[in-house]
């Protein structure tokens, strides 16, 4: 339903990833010519933070995220259901408290006014709040799955297998 | 509390929601909580906050870029027809060894790992083309597969490799050292299959057909030429790593660029396959680093409980050798690696058995390289075993026809252990003459 969300979620992700080869090229070809790109490693390492925490919503939907179904697959079809509708509990705690407290750093970087320790001195909120961007859209997609497996429709989750290893 | 005791129970618990198919990220994260509020005298609150900036500063870092970016890098020549080419380009030169065309299960895999650092990504790329091809020419099915299984491992070992990244990140070795300390064992390896591969097929020449085709050594090189690209792209971002022109993450932000290019010539660069290898890449990356994440929370939570050092202190009453160490560890990582993922399995020895290794005086470089054959060990294994996985889906024989078909390289990746315990030159010495930029 929210699918959108997410999906847009993984395109940000695979921009910002792009982002990061853009970046680290342009220093290769600045130091052949002589100028240099002021905190392109800081630059680099929000972007990279960026992308994996707002691809987490997006990842989970495509299967992407591993965990071990083994014991899962070989219950019977009642006990599995109870024991998915707990283990998406669980990971809707967590990741709501995640966020939760993801937000409130970046409120106290922005009350605060941290910056960066670089050449560009860059407000710390700013890049933080991307992480707390993607956490949420996480624990809204736990939400979802939880709200489907009380209307007793299947996880959505589980459609891809997964084989980045 | 004995902190034995609540080791034992944090891991207890670990295990326990890895079982019940909770995320290894969120389990990571769990346990972390779980530990910090029973061991480590803290409000919700104040584990939140730890949370939070531990995550930042986990994942905020200029050393992992290089992961997403081999990540991609691998994606894209995935997409190419660089499978086809891989085995037209080497069957006239092996197709005289004993064996024949299933030494190209190994010299293909070896060749792919060197641009991706994934071995499930280098058993379906060799595989798609290499396994029908056999089958279809009448070779031994076990042995074929068997082989592929075993030698796609080296898709962890020979450098670009993402099990050294995540290694390298979370036990501060330096990635660049790590990539290079890889080489030599992922040939020790290579000569290992081939070995084992020429030995069987001597003993066993009924099961291997015969290639008729003889060609000049001229008509080899024409063949062959598909494969320059491939090569150049290998020289490349291995070369500047080696001699200290490129930091791995412009290595492979190089290679990138160059496996774009190869794409592009080779015509198989379209705007679907650029958009599904970026994409692909996002998502694994996400899922490495949210397990990241997860692990540095969770050493945090094990340097607040102390449990590593004293864990690292209760082994060393046993009077354990190094040697001695090195079995346990091997033995228990077999084990572990039959049930978990091998990312798993690298982050949970950096948060905990890190601090045992450095006590017992073992090199973290030469622990770095010994560990991701454990990986590749464990990825063969099943009935959690990745490779095993993919190969179901290219021959649809069941995980354990496949288990046995590569057991003998399971045994042959102990073998190289063994070595690499008694020549840990094999390991160091490269690392030891390359020139490191940082």
């Amino acid at each position: 339903m929210l699918d959108p969300l997410y999906r847009a979620c993984g395109v940000l992700a695979a921009i910002c990833l792009t982002g990061i080869a853009v970046l680290i090229l342009a220093q290769i070809v600045g130091r052949l010519f002589g100028f240099i790109i002021p905190s392109a490693d800081d630059f680099a390492g929000y972007l990279m933070a960026a992308s994996t925490f707002l691809a987490l919503a997006y990842t989970l939907r495509m299967g992407g995220h591993i965990r071990v179904t083994m014991v899962i697959r070989y219950l019977p079809q009642s006990v599995a259901y109870w024991l998915e509708a707990i283990v998406i509990t669980m990971a809707a705690f967590v990741s709501g408290y995640f966020a939760w407290f993801m937000m409130e750093m970046v409120w106290q970087s922005y009350q605060f006014g941290e910056v960066s320790q670089g050449h560009v001195p860059t407000p710390l909120w700013i890049p933080q709040s991307i992480l707390a961007v993607g956490l949420v859209v996480l624990f809204i997609a736990f939400l979802e799955e939880i709200w489907r497996i009380i209307s007793g429709l299947p996880p959505t989750y589980n459609t891809t297998t997964d084989q980045n290893d | 509390m004995d902190p034995l005791i609540a080791a034992l129970i944090l891991i207890i618990v670990l295990f326990a929601l890895l079982a019940t198919g909770l995320w290894v990220a969120i389990s990571l994260l769990s346990v972390g909580i779980i530990g910090l509020l029973l061991f480590g005298d803290a409000s919700l609150a104040q584990i939140g906050a730890r949370l939070a900036t531990t995550s930042w500063g986990a994942s905020a870092s200029w050393t992992l870029t290089a992961l997403p970016l081999f990540i991609w890098m691998g994606e894209i020549l995935f997409r190419t027809r660089l499978s086809e080419d891989l085995f037209k380009g080497l069957s006239p030169w092996l197709a005289s060894l004993p064996g024949r065309l299933i030494h190209v299960n190994v010299v293909g895999s070896a060749v792919f790992a060197a641009v991706s650092g994934s071995s499930a990504a280098t058993a379906a790329t060799i595989g798609k083309m290499s396994l029908p091809e056999l089958k279809k020419r009448g070779y031994n099915e076990r042995l074929s597969v068997g082989s592929l299984a075993g030698s796609a491992t080296l898709g962890l070992l020979i450098p670009p490799s993402i099990m050294f990244i995540v290694y390298g990140v979370s036990a501060e070795v330096s990635i660049a050292r790590l990539f290079i300390a890889g080489i030599l064992p992922g040939i020790l390896l290579v000569i290992l299959f081939m070995g084992y591969i020429s030995i069987w097929s001597y003993f066993h020449p009924q099961e291997i057909p015969h290639e008729v085709t003889k060609l000049s050594f001229k008509e080899k090189l024409r063949i062959s030429g598909g494969l320059i690209p491939v090569l150049l792209l290998i020289f490349g971002v291995l070369g500047s790593l080696y001699i200290g022109l490129a930091t791995p993450t412009e290595a492979a932000a190089l290679g990138v660029f160059g496996a774009l290019l190869l794409s592009f010539f080779s015509g198989s660069l379209t705007k679907q396959t650029f958009s599904e290898s970026l994409m692909g890449a996002t998502r694994t990356s996400c899922m490495i680093g949210f397990i990241l994440t997860g692990a540095a929370f969770l050493s945090v939570m094990m340097g607040f409980t102390l449990i590593p050092s004293l864990l690292a202190e209760w082994i060393q009453n046993f009077g354990l050798s190094p040697y001695g160490l090195i079995a346990a560890l091997t033995l228990f990582f077999i084990v572990l690696g039959c049930f978990l993922d091998g990312i798993s399995v690298i982050v949970l020895t950096t948060s905990v058995i890190l601090p045992m290794v450095i006590q017992a005086d073992i090199n973290l470089l030469w622990f770095g390289v010994y560990v991701v054959i454990v990986v590749e060990m464990s990825q063969i294994t099943p009935p959690v075993g990745f490779n095993l996985f993919v190969l179901q889906g290219l021959t649809g024989h069941n995980i354990f026809y496949l288990a046995r078909a590569a057991l003998p390289f399971f045994l042959l990746l102990l073998m190289a252990i063994f070595l690499i315990v008694i020549f840990p030159e094999i390991v160091t010495w490269l690392p030891q003459n390359m020139i490191a930029r940082h």
